[in-house]
């Protein structure tokens, strides 16, 4: 499993950020990064105010929209 | 563009607990340059925008196009409908946040302080003991060097990876922070005097709802739950759409703003060799209100301050700036310390608490009546709460 980010639903408040363990995720302007830090906890896909985040199979570095 | 390669102090961040710092470092003549990483500084805005004028007249002075409304109090609205109606003790603004970030970071720019907006702080390197300059800092973005700095003040709000980059960990708890949906919503019929805050763990769990009016017929309204109740499917967006829905059906939208508010003690070390973090970035909103502006204005001038006498005195120990700390303790940290105290036992209220505590304050005198006095009676009602609060408080 992987975390992705939806980027048509976030709206880049960084509260995803705010509470990563391993300090995996970056803003850059409106987009949100997830490094090789990323220890597939799953807060931030809990948290976010928007339910921009989810767990995917697909491993590939990508931050497009979801089913883009 | 960049005027130097070496700089007294980087100010990373331009919110207002930023700006504050590089204006007061600016003003003393030294050479500070101050970062935003987004392409426009004040937005998107991530704030229900309400302050005290008293933190304005002490550090901003008030310009009218920083202003959308004066409001002179607050009713609180428990789940069942039962309101009271208090005055604060000062005159409440609701700000345009967009046009005073914007307006306080050029303060800080014509007072001296370089300004750069889409420029992140990427990367920052301790330099070795013996150099006058402490810290390599590089910036990408619109401006791309490798700075060397003194000091570096980080003010980069709730994602607080600066802070991170220098060694504090700042990472919160989902039980310590709450996420928050907030829409400006129109043509809608709002009281213009008082804001209302309403409770309930069916609209908003472990947080509460606000109506801010924005205009005569606008409101910020958003909600906070906190992050150990939120799920994928009952995020902060789902409980403001019903509450929207249920009581303002024919509103309109012009602004979606989520944001995250951290409702923690301050960070334990908010400073060190040669650094000091401020604002939302410390932890420094209020844990019962999430109200952030007047802290970080605080944090931020402190900062700004104790920079100026570091450089001043060429000293930049960690053990100087736990001066900042302490100034910033005694200003508004022990304050928030003791706010997230009862912010802990606030989540664990009942819809019942709170109408009987509403009910009971309606019938109080609450002329110039504090938070403080609020949260007591808040509890008296409910005697196990008490007797957690008493433990809290007198222990």
């Amino acid at each position: 499993m992987a975390v992705k980010i939806d980027r048509q639903k976030c709206c880049y408040c960084s509260g995803c950020v705010a509470v990563c363990p391993v300090d995996a995720l970056t803003l850059r302007e409106t987009i949100i990064e997830v490094n090789e830090n990323c220890i597939e906890c799953f807060k931030c896909v809990n948290l976010c105010p928007v339910g921009a985040i989810y767990e995917s199979n697909d491993q590939s570095k990508s931050t497009g929209a979801k089913n883009a | 563009m960049l005027r130097y390669k070496e700089y007294d102090a980087v100010v990373v961040g331009a919110g207002l607990a930023g700006s504050m710092a590089a204006r007061k470092i600016a003003e003393a003549g030294y050479r500070v340059v101050l970062v935003e990483k987004r392409q426009e500084i004040g937005n998107a805005v991530r704030c229900a925008e309400g302050v005290s004028e008293k933190w304005l007249l002490k550090h901003t002075g008030i310009k009218p196009s920083w202003i959308s409304k004066e409001i002179k109090g607050a009713i609180l609205i428990s789940p069942s409908g039962v309101e009271c109606k208090m005055d604060f003790p000062d005159k409440g603004l609701i700000l345009e946040r967009k046009v005073f970030d914007y307006d306080l970071a050029v303060m800080a720019a014509n007072a001296g302080s370089e300004l750069f907006a889409k420029t992140a702080v990427t990367k920052i390197a301790k330099i070795s003991d013996d150099s006058d300059y402490n810290y390599l800092v590089k910036l990408e973005g619109f401006i791309d060097a490798e700075i060397k700095t003194k000091i570096v003040i980080a003010a980069d709000g709730v994602e607080s990876k600066v802070g991170r980059m220098l060694g504090v960990n700042t990472t919160v708890e989902p039980n310590d922070i709450e996420f928050c949906m907030q829409y400006t919503v129109n043509n809608i019929d709002v009281d213009p005097d008082y804001s209302l805050l309403i409770g309930g763990n069916e609209l908003a769990p472990g947080g509460y709802v606000w109506v801010f009016p924005k205009g005569d017929r606008s409101a910020n309204i958003g909600l906070g739950v906190v992050g150990s109740r939120c799920s994928k499917e009952k995020n902060a967006d789902y409980y403001l759409r019903k509450f929207v829905k249920e009581k303002y059906p024919n509103g309109t939208i012009s602004r979606v703003i989520p944001g995250a508010d951290a409702v923690c003690k301050p960070l334990t070390n908010m400073s060190g060799d040669g650094f000091m973090i401020a604002g939302d970035a410390a932890r420094l909103a209020n844990p019962i209100s999430g109200a952030g502006i007047g802290n970080a204005l605080e944090s931020g001038a402190i900062a700004g301050e104790t920079a100026v006498l570091a450089l001043k005195k060429k000293n930049l120990s960690a053990k100087f700036f736990k001066k900042y700390d302490k100034e910033v303790n005694e200003s508004v940290g022990n304050t928030t310390k003791h706010f997230h105290k009862i912010k802990n036992v606030f989540v664990k209220l009942t819809d019942s608490d709170m109408d009987g505590a509403v009910s009971v304050l309606s019938k109080l005198d609450k002329k110039n009546i504090t938070v403080k006095k609020i949260l007591e009676i808040v509890f008296k009602e409910n005697k196990t709460m008490l007797s957690i609060l008493k433990k809290i408080i007198f222990r």
